[in-house]
């Protein structure tokens, strides 16, 4: 049940989101989809598996990454179109709030606490995003160089 | 086929990487994209693009160059101008039918888009999406909903209307903050910080930030700089406007 209701709703704010910023049309059911699985995956591993955030949030990324690098090639469309609606989900929201309710409330060390891990969570989902496009790169050019036959 | 005067050429690859600019595609994607423009309409063209200024050099000898703004995202133009390079390259479509679209492109400055209200319920569910991670109970959602509706309208009309780029965040930041605490000493719901995180979502410089990083990783130094210092801005204008509520009630 909870789970049913974490795809319907990363899906719904994922497409949401690209009404925002004008994307396609064709393209909104694709956005619906990598939204939906991107966040159901991210929820489940961080409220059922307790595993560090930085992690969660990183795998996250590369599914979203993967999507895109997948659905972008078979739908012809640029990968920016679905990568951008779909990260708002996992943007560390709440963490930079905290950031400025700390400062307001004279918490200083506690508000530098929250904004390196606002910082840390941003860096990590940015290397997710790089993880996808990198692997398929490298798989590609190993291929191109076993056809030809020429070293490194 | 046709080809097209060095001059008619330098305008027409100005005025595609003008508009691909300002719908918020990557710079590495622009150059790109005008550079294969120009290879398939038969010249040499080069193309720098920082985010303020745009410069195209073509076949080595006509060189100019045009000034853009920061800001706007409008994922359909570059989705329309992406289909028709491609088209381009494969010659189903004129260099001359190409030229027509991107001028009619260029004198209206818009696609097709969607009505406002479609937008508002978009920032209605975006705002909606925290409150799970939170497990807030079912009325938190509605709440938030409407006051995600509430900011993102005032931030879209002030916009439009304001000279001053930053000053319409701040507003709406400011006005969540205080329908959120409202609501609270109404006594309609317990605590007001997940409200304002949810009601902000439809505000964050998504597009700015991921662009910023994904330029840096490509070594575009300065367009990401000019992206990344804007996101900065954009994020702590909305922080400020929700800290200022917060201070006075």
């Amino acid at each position: 049940m909870d789970i049913i209701e974490n795809l319907v709703l990363g899906g719904l704010s994922a497409i949401g989101f690209s009404l925002i910023t004008n994307a396609p049309r064709r393209a909104a059911r694709i956005i619906g989809i990598t939204g939906a699985l991107s966040w159901t995956v991210f929820y489940i591993l961080k409220n059922y598996s307790h595993m560090n955030i930085l992690i969660a949030n990183y795998i996250g990324a590369v599914i979203i990454s993967a999507l895109a690098y997948f659905f972008a090639r078979r739908y012809r469309l640029p990968e920016n179109i679905i990568v951008i609606p779909c990260l708002v989900n996992l943007v560390p929201g709440g963490n930079a709030y905290r950031t400025i309710l700390y400062m307001v409330q004279n918490n200083y060390s506690g508000s530098i606490n929250q904004g390196l891990q606002t910082f840390l969570i941003a860096s990590f989902l940015a290397i997710g995003l790089f993880t996808t496009p990198y692997v398929a790169a490298t798989i590609k050019r190993l291929k191109m160089l076993k056809r030809t036959g020429r070293k490194l | 086929m046709k080809k097209l005067g060095t001059h008619a050429l330098s305008d027409l690859c100005l005025k595609t990487a003008y508009l691909l600019v300002n719908g918020g595609a990557e710079t590495y994607r622009v150059e790109d994209t005008i550079e294969r423009i120009g290879h398939s309409l038969g010249s040499d063209v080069r193309c720098y693009v920082t985010v303020t200024a745009i410069f195209i050099e073509i076949n080595h000898q006509n060189y100019k160059f045009i000034k853009s703004r920061l800001g706007g995202t409008n994922l359909q133009m570059i989705d329309d101008i992406n289909t028709m390079s491609r088209q381009l390259a494969e010659k189903t479509i004129t260099g001359e039918e190409f030229t027509l679209h991107i001028n009619h492109l260029y004198r209206n400055k818009r696609t097709t888009d969607f009505p406002f209200y479609i937008k508002a319920i978009g920032a209605g569910l975006v705002s909606m999406a925290p409150m799970l991670l939170y497990s807030m109970p079912l009325y938190y959602f509605i709440y938030c909903f409407f006051v995600g509706i509430v900011g993102y309208t005032i931030s879209y009309y002030l916009s439009r209307l304001s000279m001053l780029p930053y000053a319409d965040l701040f507003i709406s930041g400011f006005v969540i903050a205080l329908l959120a605490i409202t609501l609270k000493d109404l006594g309609i719901t317990t605590q007001y910080h997940t409200i304002i995180i949810g009601a902000t979502m439809p505000l964050v410089p998504g597009v700015a930030i991921t662009n910023a990083i994904r330029e840096l990783v490509m070594r575009h130094a300065v367009s990401s700089m000019v992206k990344f210092l804007d996101s900065l801005l954009v994020a702590s204008s909305i922080g400020f406007g929700i800290a200022s509520a917060l201070i006075i009630f």
